[in-house]
């Protein structure tokens, strides 16, 4: 396989898939589109997170040491309004278990 | 994150701002190398492709394919799903890329990741869009994913498994606290839980990427038609505006 062909298509295809509506024009953005728009980050977000929670191999799973740091996550936001906290303090959380430094069961 | 003082500059706020991700892209670049290594690539194949093709999800992938000997075509189909989540995040992007030029806009749009998307979309919440604090967080996590390239590729054998120390997690717990921010209203609390659970439902059932593109779309959906008090004022105030022009 030619894999400077290969690379050349790939990064055609990846740029266009952002750059295609990354810039609409401005008579297309009614007040009604805009709230639409508004929306898309909520999606996005939640499809990157549940996923991420609750599929492993194509399998549902749940896994509780994850659900509680994500809990951990929300509940430091909610306090502090610190996206660093919460990111350190959750992802804290699932090392140090991880590393058996905080016994879990 | 975006509490800094106003006295610094965007890029230097872009740049903290980048920083936890920049890290997590640094060890999963690492991740990256050192499976591009075993799939056969040498170490400028696959620094290169970080550098040209930078698209974590579809990197990975097309590595995998390639150690299986997978067809070209196969291969670009797959990219191409993967990829399919961007347009969305493009379009709810646009509002604040309409002051940008066409060169600046073309520019940009390389960079466009779920990270770079996530990190900048919040900094929009409450600041005006600034091309230098963009381009801060684009070029740091775009040089932390290549630097991580290198270093798995070099030294892959000395880097820890992520996976065995929960550092997966890293991306959840940034996409959590970032989300935090979307969660406004009742409606939106909704609008989450419904569009994970779909999301969780067609990602065990669709190619890698196709999940994303549903749950952005239901998501654009309910915001299209059930607009937000706000948004019928302002749509009332356009009509107003509209009839006195007319009058």
């Amino acid at each position: 396989m030619n894999l400077v062909l290969l690379y050349v298509i790939l990064s055609i295809i990846t740029y266009l898939s952002r750059r295609v509506f990354l810039r609409l024009p401005g008579h297309w953005l009614s007040p009604r589109m805009k709230n639409g728009l508004t929306y898309i980050p909520v999606g996005i977000f939640s499809a990157l997170i549940f996923p991420s929670l609750f599929v492993q191999d194509s399998q549902f799973v749940i896994q509780p040491v994850l659900l509680v740091a994500s809990l951990v996550c929300l509940g430091v936001m909610a306090l502090s309004k610190n996206v660093f906290l919460s990111f350190g303090v959750s992802l804290g959380l699932v090392v140090l278990v991880s590393l058996g430094i905080i016994p879990w069961q | 994150m975006n509490q800094s003082k106003p006295s610094r500059s965007p890029f230097r706020i872009g740049l903290w701002d980048a920083l936890p991700i920049t890290a997590s892209y640094i060890m999963f670049g690492a991740i990256f190398g050192m499976m591009s290594m075993q799939a056969g690539l040498s170490t400028w194949e696959s620094i290169s492709m970080s550098l040209f093709v930078y698209s974590g999800a579809a990197q990975f992938s097309v590595i995998s394919m390639l150690a299986d000997q997978a067809s070209m075509w196969a291969i670009i189909l797959t990219t191409f799903l993967l990829n399919t989540r961007h347009f969305l995040m493009g379009l709810s992007m646009s509002p604040y890329y309409q002051r940008y030029t066409a060169a600046q806009v073309n520019g940009l749009a390389f960079y466009l990741t779920d990270e770079q998307y996530a990190v900048t979309l919040n900094r929009f919440r409450h600041h005006p869009s600034q091309i230098s604090y963009i381009l801060a967080v684009s070029v740091s996590l775009h040089l932390g994913w290549a630097l991580g390239t290198w270093l798995g590729t070099v030294a892959g054998k000395w880097i820890p498994d992520p996976a065995s120390l929960g550092l997966g997690f890293s991306f959840t717990a940034m996409f959590l606290a970032l989300a935090f921010y979307q969660l406004t209203s009742v409606i939106r609390i909704v609008t989450f839980l419904l569009c994970g659970a779909l999301a969780t439902y067609f990602a065990m059932l669709l190619p890698n990427g196709l999940h994303l593109l549903i749950a952005g779309i239901v998501a654009f959906g309910i915001g299209y038609f059930m607009p937000t008090k706000s948004t019928e004022e302002e749509n009332q105030a356009e009509e107003s505006g509209k009839a006195v022009e007319t009058a």
